[in-house]
């Protein structure tokens, strides 16, 4: 025999479990510092890829013009230049980042809280289903299979 | 509008039931698309300038997620640039580069309006890219896929358009390459000015979709498309570029249109599709599908891929219900009814104007499309119905009528009755029996029909006068 109710929380928490596996795993995997933290470290390094790319075309367009003047060029300055531009790019998309991955936490979270919420209604049914003597009563007697 | 609805359930249920093969089909006909416009453009690289290769790898994106399309399309423009230049390649790689570490970082989820972006600019629609776009998508952020998407189609356009300069030449005019390449980039006005169209329509049509206001989709289309050529006239005014004025209206016009369509169809519609989940207790192993419900007369799982409105307007898989709404034989001979000559004269009157008018009558009950049932509902004439016990037979002079269909048996029995209130009960409302007033046994002769009622003890019947109402809730019991 089979509880009808216990069958649906079942299913319901499966299908949660099947369609937000994304936000689930983000919430159980890692603390929220842990998770924002590891993905700030990728978006930095994916910056300095990008950076550092946009960097050797300028090179590239320019190097004419810098091997025409490489004696006479400040080099102090273009560091500077260059060490600041990184900085401003690192920091606007450390808050980009910050930003996007504290909301997709947030939602990892609330999905995980009401998939928390759905097991425990199914353990209050087994609780309920271990405390009985074994008598057939009207919840537990609505699908019979005949063998 | 009927007819409206009835379609979109019907798409819903196919939906429904098919959403593995309408998803794969759609992967496959965008990969498929994309690839064969690259290489139909810019298909310098012979090797994989082939149907095959295209058909084969259309059909690996089919298995796998939207985002491999993405790098598979990447992939194909940056191996046919190579065919024709170190240079353009090494370019193009970078703004992919750019790209997939700036904002494919943060999810994959709309990267796909890229695709989408550079096959609608394929088939001339241009306009209807950032539209969709921001009606579609779930964030703002769709707006750089398709500025994406805008850049490398015109990429691909100065690539076919400039040939000759970027195949010719050795190793020492890489460089010159280069900057010829870059200058022409960013100096591309019109890349520049429909890049900031798409840009801001895109947000604009998201930002606006997401208001709690009335009609919002339809003030986002519309405000997309308003936008749209407002921008790019006064682009063309401010930067000189003559970009045609008849083409961006036109486009605009059917952009708005097709979104129109899609709106109907597809984005009033919630689809969802079935879910296989499995899991298991200390018993048992569960297999369950979760199937979405669907309106029950779009139902496709019985009458194969017809819908229901086809079915109903065109009588197919009717001949067996056209068969029964000819009045049977019985119903014919109306039975002679006590001193009412004039009910059996509008009897046979309305029995000829219902053999005329066939099946066409829709009354109330409309499922069961049987003559008897369409008499019982008219309630303005009787058929001849079972005789009654003689204590109901005598002094009642009601007009004999037809035994009920299933569906008024059903319906008169289905719902068990309330319990009575103190009012009710203390009413007995119930018709005397067996004789009656003969203001009554008029006014049951203009009534709709009811069921026969067993025959009742003395002391429930005997009751001097009752109200309509109360006899109808009797009839109701029964």
């Amino acid at each position: 025999m089979f509880n009808k109710k216990k069958l649906m929380i079942m299913t319901k928490l499966a299908m949660y479990e099947k369609l937000e596996s994304e936000h689930l795993a983000r919430a159980t995997k890692y603390f929220r510092g842990d998770y924002i933290g590891w993905n700030i470290i990728k978006t930095i390094c994916a910056i300095t890829i990008v950076y550092f790319l946009c960097a050797g075309m300028w090179f590239l367009y320019n190097s004419e013009m810098l091997l025409q003047n490489i004696t006479s060029l400040n080099y102090i300055a273009i560091i500077r230049y260059a060490i600041i531009l990184y900085v401003t790019l690192l920091v606007a998309y450390f808050v980009i980042a910050y930003m996007v991955y504290s909301v997709k936490y947030h939602k990892a979270t609330k999905a995980l809280k009401k998939y928390e919420k759905g097991l425990k209604q199914l353990a209050k049914i087994y609780v309920e289903e271990a405390s009985e003597d074994g008598s057939e009563t009207p919840e537990d007697a609505d699908i019979e299979v005949e063998d | 509008m009927q007819i409206i609805y009835e379609l979109r359930e019907y798409i819903k249920a196919l939906y429904a039931k098919l959403d593995v093969y309408i998803v794969s089909l759609a992967k496959f006909l965008v990969a498929y698309n994309i690839l064969s416009m690259i290489n139909s453009e810019i298909g310098f690289f012979e090797k994989i300038n082939s149907k095959a290769i295209v058909l084969l790898v259309s059909l690996v994106c089919t298995l796998l997620p939207w985002g491999v399309s993405v790098f598979v399309t990447a992939a194909f423009v940056i191996v046919h640039f190579y065919g024709l230049s170190l240079e353009l390649a090494g370019i193009a790689a970078v703004l992919f580069i750019i790209m997939f570490c700036l904002y494919l970082r943060f999810g994959t989820k709309d990267s796909v309006f890229m695709l989408v972006t550079l096959l609608l600019f394929s088939f001339k629609l241009p306009y209807l890219a950032p539209i969709f776009a921001g009606a579609i998508a779930s964030s703002a952020t769709v707006a750089i896929p398709v500025a994406f998407g805008t850049i490398i189609y015109y990429f691909i356009g100065f690539a076919t358009q400039n040939v000759e300069m970027l195949s010719t030449g050795g190793t020492a005019e890489m460089l010159t390459r280069f900057k010829f390449i870059i200058d022409e980039m960013i100096q591309n006005r019109e890349m520049i000015l429909v890049m900031i169209t798409f840009l801001v329509v895109a947000i604009l049509v998201y930002t606006i979709k997401k208001l709690a206001i009335d009609y919002a989709w339809a003030i986002a289309i519309a405000a997309g498309a308003i936008v749209n050529i407002v921008l790019i006239f006064i682009g063309n005014m401010m930067l000189g570029i003559n970009m045609e004025t008849g083409s961006i209206i036109l486009g605009t016009i059917l952009a708005v249109i097709i979104m129109c369509v899609l709106h109907i169809f597809i984005f009033a519609v919630d689809y969802k599709s079935k879910v296989n989940v499995q899991f298991e207790d200390d018993e048992y192993v569960y297999y369950v599908k979760a199937v979405p419900k669907i309106s029950a007369d779009v139902s496709i799982n019985g009458n194969g891929i017809i819908p229901t409105f086809i079915r109903k307007t065109f009588g197919i898989g009717e001949k067996k219900a056209k068969k029964n709404n000819r009045p049977s034989e019985e119903h014919r001979q109306s039975k002679p009814m006590n001193g009412s000559v004039g009910a059996r004269n509008i009897n046979a009157r309305n029995e000829k104007a219902r053999s005329e008018a066939g099946t066409s009558r829709a009354p109330r009950a409309a499922k069961v499309e049987s003559d008897m049932t369409r008499q019982a509902v008219a309630g303005a004439t009787r058929a001849p119905r079972p005789a009654r016990t003689e204590s109901e037979a005598v002094g009642t002079t009601r007009a004999p009528r037809p035994a009920r269909t299933e569906s008024e048996a059903v319906g008169t029995t289905r719902a068990p009755r309330l319990a009575r209130t103190e009012s009710e009960t203390a009413g007995a409302t119930r018709m005397p029996r067996p004789v009656r007033p003969v203001s009554e046994m008029t006014r049951e002769n203009t009534e709709t029909p009811r069921a026969p009622r067993p025959v009742k003890s003395d002391a429930e019947s005997v009751r001097p006068t009752e109200s309509v109402t109360e006899k109808s809730r009797t009839t109701n019991i029964e």
